[in-house]
């Protein structure tokens, strides 16, 4: 008797409060991808050397000093931005992707019911006519 | 609220109790690991199975492809399925609760017959907080058997001004008490007040909620822990720092205990605030607790990785730095490494570097001929945010009197803490003890632990000085005898780990309180009244609850010389703190002159006398003798620690003087005896009147009189007791001689003549020692010297008919007998 009791509570939930719960899960999830791939923080410093990685300028060097510098400044530059374009892109797919699981998430979950129970008495039924 | 009332809004979360009910929440986490395994197991079985038959079409394996492998698998899949939907449900009811907690909702629910208090108390909860009470099951059953009645529903009453509108399980147990009296009193029995009843209730409730959360992995705080990708990628490298300092990281932080969260975020906000400041973003933050900056400092790095914090802080790195352990490690590379370090935290644009114990290393630079503002300075000129730690004295005593250091440093002075926040950080750490060892701590073994260290070490560095005695006596613990930790255990371990008598600890104490004046009498003669003034006075001011910011007692002795005061000092010692040895004494008359104050505090090139003499016993009685001859300013010094229990040394040192007896003695106007009139008077009269000539007379101040917890006034010895002293000290030199094998008669004649050259209106009783030494006991040698008397033989004085002080007579036992 209970356990109907609590198949009927269960329902009720799975479609109502349940949904809002999906929901919170699917925005924690795309939260911490935009959060592993740093991707705001990335575009904001994307010209920004690597590791702050840089050579002074010293108005008493010469001009080859000076030149050197401005070539390692430059290549240190660019090589964050290539690092950055690479994470940047993997980030946008994944967070792309994580956007669209959503619905597809959401799609399992209206469906999960009944098709664990579709799942349980095919089971059962295969079962059976195994048997007899 | 009544009960019809909270029932009603329990039941909103009836699915989850319902689940609960048909199985529990234990057997449903076995299940569903069961059901994993096999499931994990079947769906491999079922994948060979079908690839032996069909050769991978995809298909048919579900169409054609049929073996009672594939429908058991099914069954367990499906069956897997649903467990873990309904404990998603089960998960939201128990975090979605607005007005009444899920695990109060339950008592509600799962009581049937209208009994609140044993549904709790058969609950897990109950039991849990029974067993944290140091109650056992058996204690529990047993009292529910012979309850008379039980908790009648319209009793039951929560009011409706609640914090926060939620009914927690603080308030619902309150509300039990207050309703059942004869649960009250059954707490009562078994010695939990409601204070402990309260703090284990929350603790239990804590260890719940922090086990709870472990299930849920897809919630913010957990999905926080992993670590991001290309944070670091715009800010410097400081691989130096990375080597010699140790960086807080997200693990590190430890559980998110909301009350501890509570506890450090007013802390927390000012350090970000002056983070924050446009100028001179440095912070100073002086607690006399490292534990708890540590924990401050943790709170900020928590803050920091949940985005809490302001976002300029977002990518914050933050790293501890022992300047001492440093230096050491360095040696002579110090000055260049440190400035290479602070180069690479300036250039790296995201690094807080946080000293600990920034006025130790001060001192160490200064003695080493360096300075720590100049080292500092760099992060001064580039307005880099650096936090030091310091305790208080260090910063008192040290970083205060730096120039440069307080112009560019916020400093941050933390309130000290209350003995429930200390609790609250120790029981993180015995959770992680008692999962790693098969201890139990009752609620009151750990109160009893923070109380007594508190009391015996002062409030310095308190929780980590409890910390450190917990994993002193947990070999103890471990060592199997004991398996539930109880108050006493933990008693009887601090007594031996600080070495101190019983008497100091509570249950000691009140034994020896009620026994005082009997023990007292025993050795003190003819002094009744002071006597039993002391254990009164003592009696009060120790069952005067947590008063533990004063000395244990504070006594001012007055009367004539000879009459008791020290051996009454003495007494108190002995019966108080199991020893005399426990008496320290130090003459005021040598405290007199203009340097007294240093004399006694010390300076930088010398210590102080009150250090060496109370420094190294902790506890016991200090005689101050001669009070009234000390320097006006050692008056004061004295009013001090009587208020406060402590004093600061001329090094900065805290002398903690709460666990002494101080007496101060005084023979000032001892004269007055000699006045026939004042004699008449009785015994108050006659203290009312010598006080207040010790007070015209400029002695001692009023204020100062009035500070002492009791003066106590010794009379002259009458007759009598100086009769009771010459036996007694008769006795002891009868018992000497008896170990060379000569017994000495003790015989009226002896007692009297003793008591007739041994006191004097002047000295009272002093002289008598003196009297035996010079009289009795150098003509007992000469007696012996003499061979007249040998072993064996008795010693008899008789009155002199010569006109001498006394006649001798030799006897052998037999022929006495």
């Amino acid at each position: 008797m209970n356990i109907i009791f609590l198949a009927a509570h269960y329902a009720i939930w799975h479609y109502t409060r349940g949904i809002h719960e999906v929901f919170i899960i699917w925005k924690n999830i795309i939260w911490f991808v935009q959060s592993f791939f740093s991707i705001k923080l990335l575009f904001k410093t994307f010209f920004k050397p690597w590791k702050r990685l840089q050579e002074k300028h010293y108005r008493s060097e010469g001009i080859s000093e000076f030149v050197t510098n401005i070539i390692i400044n430059t290549l240190m530059r660019v090589v964050g931005m290539v690092m950055r374009t690479i994470v940047i892109f993997i980030g946008i797919v994944c967070l792309l992707a994580s956007i669209l699981s959503g619905f597809f998430i959401f799609g399992i979950w209206f469906l999960l019911p009944p098709l664990s129970l579709f799942v349980f008495i095919m089971g059962i039924y295969s079962l059976l006519k195994f048997f007899i | 609220m009544r009960y019809d009332q909270i029932k009603e809004e329990a039941m909103k979360l009836y699915p989850a109790f319902l689940l609960d009910n048909i199985i529990s929440q234990r057997k449903r986490r076995w299940l569903r690991r069961l059901l994993m395994a096999i499931l994990v197991v079947s769906l491999f079985a079922t994948t060979l199975d079908f690839i032996n038959i069909n050769k991978v079409v995809i298909p048919e394996f579900f169409i054609t492809y049929n073996s009672p492998l594939r429908a058991f698998t099914m069954i367990l899949l499906s069956l897997w399925l649903y467990l873990g939907l309904l404990e998603s449900m089960y998960t939201s009811f128990y975090l979605r609760s607005d007005n009444i907690d899920f695990s109060v909702a339950r008592h509600f629910i799962f009581d049937k017959k209208g009994d609140i208090l044993k549904a709790f108390l058969v609950s897990p909860i109950g039991i849990d907080t029974m067993r944290r009470l140091g109650i056992s099951s058996t204690q529990t059953s047993a009292f529910l058997d012979r309850r008379v009645v039980s908790l009648p529903k319209e009793n039951f009453k929560i009011p409706e001004d609640i914090v926060d509108g939620k009914i927690t399980l603080h308030e619902f147990l309150h509300a039990i008490t207050q309703a059942d009296r004869e649960f009250a009193y059954f707490l009562f029995e078994n010695g939990v007040g409601e204070g402990v009843l309260e703090g284990a209730l929350e603790w239990v409730a804590f260890q719940r909620e922090v086990d709870f959360n472990k299930n849920k992995w897809l919630s913010k705080d957990s999905l926080i822990k992993v670590p991001s990708i290309g944070r670091q990628w715009s800010y410097g490298h400081a691989p130096l720092l990375e080597d010699f300092a140790k960086e807080v990281y997200r693990e590190d932080v430890g559980v998110s205990d909301p009350f501890l969260n509570h506890l450090y975020k007013d802390d927390v906000d000012l350090i970000v605030d002056s983070m924050l400041s446009a100028r001179d973003p440095h912070t100073l933050f002086v607690s006399e607790d490292s534990a708890y900056s540590n924990g401050v400092i943790d709170t900020l790095v928590r803050g920091i990785y949940l985005g809490k914090i302001h976002s300029a802080f977002d990518n914050t790195r933050v790293f501890k730095i022992n300047g001492t352990l440093l230096f050491e490690e360095l040696g002579n590379a110090f000055d260049q490494t440190f400035l290479n370090i602070t180069n690479e935290i300036i250039s790296s644009g995201n690094i807080i570097p946080v000293f600990e114990y920034s006025s130790q290393f001060a001192e160490l630079l200064h003695r080493q001929g360096r300075d720590l503002e100049i080292l500092l300075q760099p992060f001064f000129e580039t307005n880099t945010p650096i936090i030091l730690l310091s305790d208080a004295r260090g910063y008192h005593h040290t970083l205060q009197t730096y120039s440069i250091l307080s112009r560019y440093m916020n400093v941050i002075e933390a309130e000290p803490k209350t003995d429930e926040q200390i609790i609250r950080r120790i029981q993180d750490e015995i959770i992680k003890i008692e999962t790693r060892s098969k201890v139990f701590f009752t609620y009151s073994a750990i109160e009893t632990l923070v109380f007594n260290i508190k009391k015996l070490h002062g409030k310095d560095q308190i929780t980590e000085t409890v910390l450190d005695t917990l994993y002193k006596i947990l070999p103890q613990l471990r060592s199997n005898k004991f398996n539930i930790v109880t108050k006493n255990i933990v008693l009887e371990l601090v007594e031996r780990q600080f070495n101190v008598p019983q008497t100091l600890t509570h249950e000691g104490e009140k034994d020896s309180l009620l026994k005082l004046e009997e023990k007292m009498s025993e050795r003190v003669m003819g002094q009744e009244i002071a006597i039993s003034a002391i254990a009164d006075t003592l009696r009060r001011v120790r069952t005067g609850l947590g008063e533990l910011n004063r000395p244990l007692g504070t006594f001012l002795f007055v009367g004539p010389t000879g009459v008791g005061k020290t051996e009454t000092a003495k007494t108190l010692s002995e019966s108080y703190f199991g020893s005399e040895e426990n008496m320290m004494r130090m003459d005021m008359s040598e405290f007199s002159g203009f340097d007294a104050p240093s004399i006694l505090l010390g300076d930088e090139s010398r210590g102080g006398r009150l250090k060496d003499i109370v420094g190294d016993t902790p506890y016991g009685v200090l005689l101050l003798d001669e009070f009234e001859k000390a320097n006006k300013d050692v008056h004061n010094l004295f009013l001090q620690i009587i208020d406060e229990g402590y004093i600061t040394d001329g090094r900065g040192n805290e002398i903690n003087m709460r666990n002494v007896i101080i007496i101060a003695t005084s023979n000032a106007g001892s004269d007055m005896w000699q006045d026939g009139e004042f004699r008449e008077k009785n015994h108050e009269e006659r203290k009312q009147e010598l006080i207040d000539s010790v007070i015209v007379k400029h002695i001692l101040s009023p204020e100062l009189i009035n500070r002492f917890d009791h003066t106590v006034l010794f009379e002259p010895l009458g007759d009598e007791a100086v009769g009771l002293i010459a036996r007694k000290e008769l006795g002891r030199l009868a018992k000497r001689l008896e170990q060379q094998g000569v017994g000495l008669e003790v015989n009226n004649f002896l007692v009297s003549y003793l008591v007739s050259k041994g006191t004097s209106v002047q000295f009272g009783a002093r002289e008598m020692q003196r009297v035996i030494k010079d009289n009795i006991e150098s003509r007992v040698a000469k007696e012996i010297l003499k061979e007249t008397l040998k072993s064996g033989n008795i010693i008899t004085f008789e009155p002199s008919e010569s006109g001498e002080d006394f006649d001798i007579s030799i006897s052998k036992p037999t022929e006495l007998a």
